[in-house]
């Protein structure tokens, strides 16, 4: 089973990396981008079990994101054959 | 009085540090290997500078889990004395020690220069004996030294004088031209509640005599061990 953990910055922190994109992408001529936000994404491989969702979600908090700027999702990329 | 300076895989200001207490404050100095299972009764700890585990995953997210960090930690909830500078203010901010959090400087870029710090706070045990105006010229170098703190907590910071450090210019004024990386309200350095923990983004080891262009980080230096 993968676990794929999506990770961004809170609405509410500065995201410097992704306001240089946008200007990038506008300068290129994508005068439609309106917004860009860049975030972080670990796949996340487990061993034969059941459903790990609760400690995945777990580690994220302990280990992976900061949760004073950053916000996750967890989904499913693969699930068991 | 004994200071004990973690070292991690990536550290490179340990031996700035060492020098500064060592062979400049006559004070015993010594290392701590990140795997050791004893700080050796230091009575202060300092967590210093460098790329810890290369930064792998966030500044300081992987040295918080290395297995000495379980007794700074306890040592800090005690009311231990600890300094973390520049990557070690970002493990304290990682370990739950210090609120908020370092996020990349505002033009995404390494900067490494001399600035000016106000300390904004002198009744703290770090800061005591800081004088001339409580500007001090201490160099930066990061590329993640940019504060970040919500409202509340800033406000908390605040309230309870947790604010020791601002960038400011040569005369002493906070304004956003002499924030060099976009921290919050100038800040460069906090305590905790208790006091007795502080991170600070410059570096006073690197400021510790005039060899090196400055010496104004060793009024740091002197009001730790003058509270000690």
């Amino acid at each position: 089973m993968i676990y794929r953990i999506i990770v961004t910055y809170k609405p509410v922190v500065s995201d410097p990396e992704g306001q240089v994109i946008k200007s990038a992408l506008i300068k290129k001529g994508y005068k439609f981008i309106e917004n860009v936000r860049v975030g972080k994404i670990f796949d996340i491989t487990v061993n034969n079990r059941n459903d790990a969702t609760d400690e995945i979600e777990k580690l994220s908090k302990e280990i992976l994101v900061n949760p004073i700027v950053e916000e996750f999702t967890v989904e499913v990329l693969k699930e068991n054959p | 009085m004994k200071v004990g300076i973690i070292v991690f895989p990536g550290s490179n200001c340990d031996s700035d540090c060492l020098y500064a207490f060592r062979d400049i404050l006559d004070v015993q100095a010594f290392y701590i290997w990140h795997k050791d299972k004893d700080l050796k009764k230091a009575d202060l700890i300092i967590l210093p500078g460098g790329f810890s585990y290369g930064d792998y995953l966030k500044c300081g997210a992987i040295a918080k889990l290395s297995p000495v960090m379980d007794l700074v930690y306890s040592f800090a909830i005690k009311g231990g004395y600890v300094l973390g500078i520049c990557n070690g203010f970002q493990i304290l901010v990682e370990m739950g020690l210090l609120p908020g959090a370092l996020l990349r400087n505002r033009d995404l870029k390494f900067i490494c220069k001399n600035t000016f710090i106000k300390c904004v706070n002198n009744n703290t045990k770090f800061t005591s004996t800081i004088e001339n105006k409580n500007i001090l010229n201490i160099p930066i170098a990061h590329k993640a030294g940019n504060y970040f703190i919500d409202d509340k907590g800033l406000k908390d910071l605040y309230n309870n004088n947790q604010v020791v450090f601002k960038y400011c210019d040569s005369n002493g004024f906070i304004d956003e031209k002499s924030n060099p990386n976009g921290s919050k309200d100038n800040i460069a350095g906090i305590t905790n509640q208790q006091g007795n923990v502080l991170g600070m983004m410059p570096h006073p080891e690197r400021a510790i005599e005039n060899l090196l262009g400055s010496e104004d980080g060793i009024s740091i230096c002197h009001s730790i061990i003058r509270s000690l």
